[in-house]
């Protein structure tokens, strides 16, 4: 994904910066314990699209 | 008589969604469904425009010509400075994304609920030569994936229209906005609160048909826009100006008509084209008559 356009993407809700999760496509928000998919390179910023993550699942800081 | 309140939801069509994030499926689903009507018969590739055309020239109507004066009226009635950075808040197939960047060196970052029209956004940006300049992504304009203070200006071109609370979306542009920076909207707004049943007819069938939850009333939206907090606000009369290309519309609208029935008794029509030809029919008798007004707000953080 484009480096540019990382750089400058904050989770929806919370405002805060966003861990890429390259293998699965996805831009994780830890605080908000959810992740944003990435399809065919454009990630999709809308909160109603994104998987919660699972209680097990870690998250590293973004 | 019905009675018309600003930020709330009028449409009726059965197709209507009512889940919370209903609104943003529907919307996508029309664009999406609409995708090849625009690019084949509103703009092309040099405008790639799905917003009302500009013309104040005494000259024969030249349709894709207005579709770019557009543009460039909106940029020089915000004030807008080469270079700044601009967010596209409801960018389409990024026609005026482009045109900034392109004819003023604007970075710009557009944004669309459809995924469709990201991507063909992207594409046409990357043949037009600006892909560095621009970025395209699915987000949307009420809930944005940005920080505080990370915009010059916020320009929303007949976007405004598709959401429910226009205060929310004047809350997450105040947000974004560094200070000083401009606001520009270009949209259609409410003249009257009190409308008859056969105008409610008509004012229905183009939000229905456009998948508007309702247009805002001028006077409302002018006292939002200063209980935001926004100062210098300019407001212009585009009425006139936009007028032939509302015109332009109906007509194609009613030249295609054979075609369209065709289409439907064929079952090749997606339902968001079949009620695009509604709304394309209706925005022309809502402006005639003087129920809503095409009008320009510019105004400073």
């Amino acid at each position: 994904m484009d480096k540019k356009l990382l750089e400058i993407l904050v989770c929806p809700i919370c405002k805060k910066p966003l861990y890429y999760a390259k293998a699965a496509q996805e831009l994780i928000c830890s605080a908000d314990r959810l992740a944003y998919p990435v399809r065919d390179d454009i990630p999709v910023m809308l909160p109603e699209e994104a998987r919660e993550l699972g209680p097990e699942e870690e998250v590293p800081a973004a | 008589m019905h009675h018309l309140e600003s930020n709330r939801d009028y449409r009726t069509n059965a197709t209507q969604d009512l889940r919370p994030d209903g609104l943003q499926r529907d919307i996508t689903d029309y664009y999406d469904g609409c995708h090849e009507l625009y690019l084949k018969y509103w703009c092309d590739e040099e405008s790639l425009a799905l917003h009302y055309g500009y013309w104040d020239s005494s000259a024969p109507y030249r349709h894709q010509e207005a579709l770019v004066k557009m543009n460039a009226y909106l940029y020089a009635q915000a004030g807008i400075q080469p270079g700044e950075r601009v967010l596209d808040a409801g960018c389409g197939v990024g026609g005026s994304a482009i045109w900034m960047a392109r004819e003023r060196g604007n970075p710009v970052v557009g944004i669309s609920l459809s995924a469709r029209q990201i991507h063909a956004a992207r594409e046409f940006a990357e043949r037009h030569g600006v892909s560095e300049l621009t970025q395209f992504e699915v987000a949307d304009y009420l809930q944005t994936p940005f920080p505080d203070a990370s915009f010059d200006v916020i320009w929303a071109v007949e976007s405004l229209c598709h959401c429910v609370d226009k205060g929310e979306f004047l809350r997450e542009a105040f947000r974004l906005l560094r200070p000083n920076g401009r606001l520009a909207i270009s949209d259609a707004f409410m003249l009257q609160r009190e409308i008859d049943a056969t105008q409610w007819q008509t004012l229905s069938a183009l939000l229905d048909g456009w998948r508007l939850p309702n247009l805002c009333i001028l006077d409302d939206f002018r006292q939002m826009l200063t209980a935001q907090g926004f100062r210098e606000v300019v407001e212009q009369d585009v009425s006139a100006p936009t007028r032939p290309s509302s015109e332009f519309m109906y007509r194609q609208a009613r030249r295609y008509m054979p075609l369209t029935r065709l289409g439907r008794w064929l079952g090749l029509l997606s339902p968001s084209e079949l009620t695009n030809e509604q709304a394309a029919m209706a925005q022309y008798r809502v402006f005639g008559e003087g129920l809503a007004r095409q009008t320009v707000f510019t105004a400073r953080k």
